[in-house]
């Protein structure tokens, strides 16, 4: 930073010209306020020319002069037109669903919308097919600003506007929903009506449907904010260098329409002699009154330019709304980039044919050097209803979780894109056995049991904490969204079997934010 | 490296020089500063985003409309050069102020 400053301030004093007294530098800024700020300070006759020709040359503050105009403008259609020109990740499934390859679940998740598919238990004894939709909270209000149906503010304070505050605040915010598409995610059984008698029979069906298997909602709760760091700027240049999408379309139409506003104003013959009579009056006016002669000018020139062009004010509000939906889309960038440190999920799981549970789970996310980062999770999962006494262990918590992972982001390898390697490590506590709910008469898929009651309508497992060790690849077409995740796990046992094993998962996602973010 | 053709101009033109091709670049003095899309005369300038830009200018005025791209989109800044052999500062650029037009007035080569 302090390098930045020493070495523009060389830059501004090898620029300066013969000519310009030293109190002033050789490049002046380019925002009115601080040419009004510059103004007030400078004493040097000549200086101070130059800042007021500097201000009134619109070419270097359009938004400052398009702003201006909206808020000048005191014309009774003013607020209808303003009214009129309102502008406006993790994929998969969490660990403990029966079909994920995350033993660990990320803060991050798709701004807009992800989709991932995959299958293969990490915990559980049975796979299962799941399919993971995922988006954020901001999803919605950041479809309405880029279609131009919600006006977005930078500044807070702002009324009837998305404020970047709400945006960041929602931000935080995501869901996800697990949807169970194996075959066995619906169970139909058949209960005879009436009494047997004859070949057929009448029989009521009823069906057990549990293709909705979980729901997670998370909030960050600590954001990285380094703006100023080398790795984020390096992320930063490459993220609008290789996907520009949105913000390139925002700046073509900032090109677009600031250009056009800008010359309406300045190729109007008034303009000319407007800024000869502005810088005449700033010069002359006492220094407290400077601000004021500089509103009144700007007022003036609303007035010069409307009965010449009567679309000046729609030209200066459609400018302006160009502003806001491109820093909307700089900010956006600044969002992707932002990297949860800490995260608080819930999930309530419903999984088929196992009693109803939720899950607290707690996330550290944090990127180390060199293409490096650290995950760790803790979670705590409990019945929602007390198990039977006849399940050994005592109270409503099912177990505890703990998961660390290392990853190292691989960069674009030949013939395989995107990729990034993990190894992780996964402790279950298991404070009371696994249960699974039986119906009696209908069988249960993926497991058979022999010597049951017919009666029974619970099995619970022998209890033994879980040990998961996982290396995870995950790779990606360059400069597509679509990712697939393959890992191959070694645990200790799982939550039915007390016997080690190896067993693979596989999956693939798809991130949308490259589709609506454009 | 190339001669310089551009310099900070006066009340009509933001910068004065010499027609032909012209690379400018722009450094962040807070944050990181891009080219993010560009015209000259109302033609766009293709190879944007970019930290560098290339034109080719023609004699007489010209207007290039500038919108640059901060990576701190509310207290970023930076500065407007041409790269050549003293680099001339041309301008300040700012997060505020994304939007630039500037005049350039040239006589041949």
């Amino acid at each position: 930073m302090r390098r930045c400053a020493l070495f523009t301030l060389w830059i501004l004093t090898i620029a300066a010209p013969a000519s310009a007294a030293p109190q002033l530098p050789a490049l002046l800024p380019v925002e009115c306020d601080r040419l009004i700020e510059l103004l007030l300070a400078t004493t040097a006759p000549d200086d101070r020319r130059r800042v007021a020709v500097a201000l009134v040359d619109m070419t270097s503050h359009t938004q400052c002069l398009a702003d201006a105009m909206m808020q000048r403008a005191a014309f009774p259609s003013f607020l209808k037109l303003l009214e009129t020109l309102r502008t406006d990740k993790q994929s998969g499934a969490s660990a403990g669903t029966g079909g994920s390859t995350n033993l660990v679940s990320k803060g991050t998740t798709a701004k807009i919308l992800s989709i991932a598919a995959e299958y293969g238990a990490l915990t559980q004894t049975v796979n299962k097919q799941l399919v993971t939709v995922q988006g954020s909270a901001d999803a919605i209000p950041a479809v309405l600003i880029r279609r131009n149906l919600v006006r977005y503010c930078p500044t807070r304070g702002t009324p009837d506007c998305a404020s970047s505050t709400l945006i960041q605040t929602l931000q935080r915010f995501s869901y996800a929903v697990s949807f169970d598409t194996g075959a066995s995610a619906q169970v139909v059984s058949a209960t005879a009506s009436t009494p047997a008698g004859g070949t057929a029979q009448p029989a009521i069906f009823s069906a057990d449907n549990h293709s909705l298997t979980a729901v997670a909602v998370r909030a960050v709760l600590v954001n990285a904010r380094d703006k100023v760091s080398q790795s984020y700027q390096q992320a930063w240049r490459e993220h609008v260098l290789k996907s520009p999408g949105a913000l390139n379309e925002a700046a073509r139409r900032l090109l677009q329409s600031a250009g056009g506003f800008l010359t309406l104003v300045i190729d109007d013959p008034g303009y000319g002699p407007w800024q000869t009579e502005t810088v005449r009056l700033l010069l002359a006016a006492p220094r407290d009154e400077i601000q004021k002669v500089w509103d009144a000018r700007l007022q003036a020139l609303v007035e010069l330019l409307r009965p010449r062009h009567p679309d000046l004010l729609e030209r200066a509000a459609d400018a302006v709304a160009a502003f806001r939906a491109f820093r909307f889309e700089e900010d956006a960038v600044v969002l992707t980039l932002q990297k949860p440190v800490a995260t608080l999920q819930y999930v309530y799981n419903r999984p088929l044919n196992q009693p109803v549970t939720s899950t607290l789970r707690f996330m550290v996310d944090k990127g180390l050097a060199d293409g490096w980062s650290f995950t760790a999770n803790g979670a705590v999962e409990a019945y929602h209803d007390r198990p039977s006494a006849f399940v050994s262990g005592r109270g409503y918590v099912r177990d505890a979780q703990v998961g660390l992972q290392f990853q190292k982001d691989l960069g674009t390898v030949n013939l395989l894109g995107a990729a990034a390697l993990a190894a992780t490590y996964y402790f279950q506590y298991q404070h009371r056995p696994a249960i699974l709910n039986l119906t009696p008469g209908v069988s249960f898929p993926g497991i058979s049991f022999i010597g049951l009651p017919e009666t029974a309508t619970q099995v619970f497992a022998t209890r033994g904490n879980i040990h998961v060790g996982q290396i995870r690849l995950v790779l990606g077409p360059e400069n597509s969204s679509a990712r697939f995740p393959v890992s191959i796990t070694y645990s200790n046992r799982t939550e039915l079997v007390d016997r080690p094993g190896w067993r693979g998962q596989v999956g693939v996602s798809y991130d949308f934010d490259s589709l609506f973010g454009k | 490296m190339a001669d310089c053709k551009l310099s900070p101009g006066t009340v009509d033109s933001r910068f004065i020089g010499r027609a032909g091709d012209v690379t400018l670049s722009v450094h962040g003095t807070t944050g990181t500063v891009l080219f993010q899309q560009a015209t000259y005369k109302g033609v766009a300038i293709a190879g944007l985003p970019s930290e560098i830009l290339t034109c080719t200018l023609e004699t007489g005025i010209g207007d290039l409309d500038i919108v640059y791209s901060f990576s701190d989109p509310e207290t970023g800044a930076g500065l407007l050069q041409e790269v050549c052999t003293n680099n001339t500062p041309l301008a300040l650029v700012s997060a505020r102020e994304p939007f630039q037009r500037y005049r350039i007035r040239t006589r041949e080569s």
